[in-house]
């Protein structure tokens, strides 16, 4: 890539955007004065790199170069570019992307557009890459060559503080770092999407040479870029215009003090410490930063499977942002969350219409959504080989549209209000328990039954009674019955109670006999395989038997059954869930990024800690050291947020059932060798600091507050905290393995 | 004494440095190969060495391995063909074949395919997914493959052709395919050669009969890496070469 270009200096319509600048036609920058901001900000650099806060390349972990451009992604919810060297090179994958901008691309349907890279220098000659350090708490990422930085260091961010400022500033031997070959001091950006968004952008450099006393001459360069996304249109160039010289003005200095400050703020209600594991904790800051700087605060938030970290998947919106991702940010940053679910809200209407598409009632959402809602699923890919397959989950994995519903509800339970329910999140949780209403086929003897899915376990096509998807539908129409009821006016009255028989239909697969549930109809006529038939988990099933003979086996590519332990405990009969673990575990290959943290979780809520630590460590290491072979092409967000969920709900037992929950419960079952774990969360609007061990938690508050620790009573507890003792009632233990 | 050694009696270990060949010892001249044995030398920076070998069947692969794996860098086997290819070949066309665990053998595999594209060699890649060399994790067809496939062929820059095979059995399908067009076959190896290893090198040992097989240890890849010594050697290969 190249510095900015020079393009056209107004929106089109003639009316500059900025004041003009020729070159030579602006006064010579202060070249005293940049040098000192830029020497001020480049020595703002941690001297200590905090293991647990700091993610540094090159280190013992060979990252690869692509892989690291995704681990070093610097982002604010509206801008996220790649950590890729301001160089490049030919074996780079530079990108900068647009949160929720898509266009159409023949052959290949909605995907995120690329814009222009803001973050390039020109070097006279190639240098290695150096040192490069990503500071989670403040989102800099900082980059020193040569001893004591004398070929070059540079610091890039993207404002939190001002989402869509992005901020560059370097200093170098001017024999390598060219004053004179970075751009032009001004230019715009324009990109149009063929959906009639986009994005404008400005884009100004500053350069300036220096004459030390000794030594060589040095270059020193402020690069301040400021960029307005327009989901369905293209931003006013006026308004970005303004922002960035207000940016410009603030300066690059006091633009990083924002950066630290609001990074600072966020770190309060969001962070994670293990005392025992610093690798353990800096994975956990390390998916926190990346989510937390993938989902704008406001208006609406369309986060891909890859968040703003690459280009994989399209930008595709998938159930990884409402059940893996969502609740990360419902607990840590609520305005995040409620931003998530108003790009669904937005797109409820095309949701109806793809329900009466289908003959059906109420709202179904789209297995891949993009930029209007409809389906982006692609009805066909490339598999391993390159030959042409169809894709079938478009069509048939439809519990999303549960998932949906599951979001907005988890976010009013963590906000302790009907408020959302009864307002804007309404639809979310009665029009999908409309569509199950209409979706659920009720036999002759009164069961109900949903039949031709795809669950969560994408090796089984076409199943009828999935568990997952039967039990999901029926806690959805449940819940859009208690929302429904709220909201009508007593009108919705006998709609409500016929959700709830139809609910109580529903044909779980939970047989009392074996105190257990069958993942789908037939499942258990299927090849007999285990997971250790096929090799040491995680292991890609189909890649190694083939896709057919998978599809014939027992084999589960991810959690399944298992997930509703984790999401929808207090639907399933007492006792399942160690039956549930026991017979499904042994057959989950975790041929899926989603699939280890949530066995974790609920491996963890069985007391199974040293298994539930096994499979952390797993989907700690899944963008790390790349485990899928894809993390080049971006971070595996959901996998991050199920990484944080295992901990949080799994091994804390932070729990969260609705909006009346009037008590914070806690159950802490943590491995020895953790000795405490300490969160910091938001809980009813408020934010709250625990310290958790086996045998008691500590609570930090400012208000009052009733804690459940273990099966205890509720404790009131008044600001500013205390302990509260863990305790467990007898025969609350869940047998072992 | 050297596996080497005791396939040539009196002949000293092959150095660093060297790209043994094995030649059958009965054939005598190995002119018919000469060009294609220089030139592959010189784009992995080395120099030829030729060893005779007797023998025929699955006891001379075994002696073979044994040498191959006490040889210090990459070894040569000419089929026992001693007039050499008998079509000259448009380009020098190699296939490169991964097998074994994902994550090295990608990387020693584009290391060796941009070593030989700086040399002037033309690769096809066989990623070969079997036992132990699959990815982790895979979601499925569509984006996750798209993705995969994308960094599979990044990482191996330099290939003119990049196809991914599964299993041993679709390896050696895959391999008669592109031999009727490729000089050489290459396999990577981590040069375990006792009874009942290396099995893919084995059969295919066997099935390139008539195509010289170019064994390289993963080890010694690991060798470029650091920018090993050897000439930029940017020979492009005209039709019709003469031998």
């Amino acid at each position: 890539m190249s510095p900015p270009a020079r393009p056209a200096r107004d929106d089109g319509s003639g009316v500059p955007l900025a004041a003009s600048v020729e070159p030579g036609g602006e006064p010579e920058p202060d070249a005293a004065a940049l040098a000192e901001e830029v020497e001020a900000v480049l020595g703002r650099q941690p001297v200590d790199a905090d293991p647990t806060w700091t993610v540094v390349s090159p280190s013992s972990l060979d990252l690869g170069n692509r892989v690291a451009e995704s681990l070093f992604t610097v982002a604010d919810g509206v801008i996220g570019t790649r950590g890729s060297l301001e160089e490049d090179g030919p074996s780079a994958d530079p990108a900068t992307v647009a949160a929720g901008v898509y266009e159409v691309h023949p052959g290949t349907g909605q995907s995120l557009v690329e814009i222009p890279p803001w973050n390039a220098l020109e070097l006279r000659r190639p240098l290695h890459s150096g040192i490069r350090v990503l500071d989670l708490r403040t989102g800099v990422l900082w980059r020193t060559v040569g001893a004591d930085g004398v070929r070059l260091r540079t610091a890039r961010w993207a404002s939190l503080a001002r989402p869509g400022v992005e901020v560059l500033v370097a200093e170098g031997d001017a024999t390598v770092l060219d004053p004179d070959a970075q751009g032009p001091p001004l230019a715009f950006v324009e990109r149009r999407s063929t959906l009639g968004s986009g994005v404008v952008g400005l884009i100004e450099t500053r350069t300036a040479r220096r004459r030390p006393r000794l030594g060589p001459d040095r270059t020193v360069v402020e690069r301040v870029a400021t960029y307005g996304a327009g989901t369905r249109k293209l931003p006013r160039g006026e308004r970005v215009s303004a922002r960035h010289y207000e940016a410009r003005r603030a300066g690059a200095l006091e633009l990083l003090d924002e950066q630290r400050a609001a990074w600072a703020n966020r770190w309060t209600t969001a962070d994670v410490e293990i005392a025992g594991d610093p690798e353990l904790t800096l994975a956990l800051r390390l998916s926190l930063f990346h989510i937390a700087a993938s989902v704008a605060s406001h208006g609406e938030a369309a986060l891909g499977a890859r968040g703003l970290s690459g280009t994989a998947y399209a930008g595709h919106v998938f159930w990884d942002a409402d059940i893996f991702v969502l609740p990360v940010l419902a607990a840590t940053h609520p305005a995040s969350a409620r931003a998530m679910l108003e790009y669904r809200i937005r797109r409820l209407r095309e949701a109806r219409r793809a329900a009466a598409a289908l003959g059906r009632s109420g709202a179904r959402f789209p297995w891949e959504s993009a930029a209007d809602g409809r389906d982006v699923t692609p009805a066909a890919g490339l598999d391993e080989r390159g030959d042409t397959v169809p894709i079938r989950t478009g069509a048939l994995e439809e519990h999303i549209t549960a998932d949906v519903a599951w979001a907005a509800w988890h976010h009013a339970a963590l906000s302790g209000s009907w408020r959302f329910l009864e307002g804007p999140g309404r639809g979310l949780l009665v029009d999908t328990a409309r569509y199950w209403a209409s979706r659920i086929r009720v036999d002759e003897r009164g069961g109900g039954h949903i039949d031709g899915v795809i669950g969560p376990d994408e090796y089984h096509e076409a199943v009828d009674d999935n568990a997952y998807t039967n039990v999901m539908a029926a806690w959805n129409l449940r819940r859009g019955a208690d929302v429904l009821e709220r909201t009508s006016g007593g009108h919705g009255a006998n709609e409500a109670a016929s959700w709830r028989r139809l609910a109580d239909a529903v044909v779980t697969g939970y047989d009392p006999s074996t105190g257990r549930h069958l993942q789908f109809a037939g499942y258990e006529e299927l090849e007999p395989l285990l997971a250790s038939d096929v090799g040491p988990v995680p292991v890609a099933a189909d890649l190694v038997l083939g896709h057919e003979r998978t599809g014939r086996s027992q084999i589960l590519k991810q959690a399944d059954v298992v997930m509703l332990h984790h999401l929808v405990p207090d639907e399933l009969p007492p006792g399942s869930r160690w039956r549930d673990l026991d017979y499904y575990l042994p057959r989950t290959v975790h041929g899926s990024s989603l699939s280890p943290a949530v066995h974790a979780a609920v491996l963890a809520r069985c007391g199974r800690v040293a298994e539930a630590a096994a499979l952390l460590d797993i989907a700690r290491r899944i963008d790390l050291e790349d485990l899928t072979g894809t993390t080049a092409a971006g971070l595996h967000l959901a996998a991050m947020g199920g990484l944080w969920q295992a901990v949080v709900a799994g091994f804390a037992g932070f729990r969260v059932t609705a909006p009346d929950d009037t008590a914070l419960v806690l159950d802490p079952r943590l491995p020895e060798d953790w000795g405490e774990l300490r969160l910091a969360l938001c809980w009813h609007g408020h934010g709250l600091r625990l310290r958790c061990r086996n045998e008691a938690v500590h609570v930090a508050c400012t208000r009052p507050i009733e804690i459940v620790a273990g099966t205890g009573p509720a404790v009131s507890l008044e600001a500013p905290g205390g302990w509260v003792e863990v305790r467990r009632a007898a025969g609350t233990q869940e047998v072992a393995s | 004494m050297s596996e080497t050694a005791a396939m040539r009696p009196g002949a000293e270990a092959p150095v660093a440095g060297e790209l043994v060949v094995f030649h059958d010892v009965a054939a005598g001249d190995t002119g018919g190969w000469g060009l294609l044995v220089d030139e592959l030398a010189r784009a992995l920076g080395l120099t030829p060495s030729y060893m005779p070998v007797g023998g025929h069947g699955p006891l001379w692969v075994d002696r073979l391995l044994r040498a191959a794996a006490a040889a210090p860098g990459p070894v040569l086997v000419l089929p026992q063909d001693p007039l050499g290819p008998t079509t000259p070949s448009p380009h020098l066309v190699r296939l490169v074949i991964a097998s074994g665990d994902a994550a090295d053998v990608i990387r020693a595999a584009g290391l060796l395919v941009r070593r030989l594209r700086i040399g002037g060699v033309h690769s096809t890649v066989l990623v070969v997914l079997a036992d132990g060399a699959v990815p982790s994790m895979w979601e499925g067809p569509g984006h996750h493959a798209a993705a995969w496939r994308t960094e599979l062929q990044r990482r191996h820059e330099g290939a003119d052709t990049l196809r991914v095979v599964g299993g041993v059995d679709e390896l050696g399908r895959a391999i008669h395919d592109h031999a009727v067009d490729a000089d050489a076959v290459v396999l990577l190896w981590r040069r375990v050669a006792t009874e009942g290893r290396a099995m893919v090198v084995r059969s295919l040992l066997g099935i390139s009969d008539g195509v010289p097989s170019l064994l390289v240890p993963m080890d010694w890849i690991a060798t470029l890496r650091g920018g090993a010594a050897g000439p930029v050697v940017v020979a492009q290969l005209e039709a019709g070469r003469s031998g």
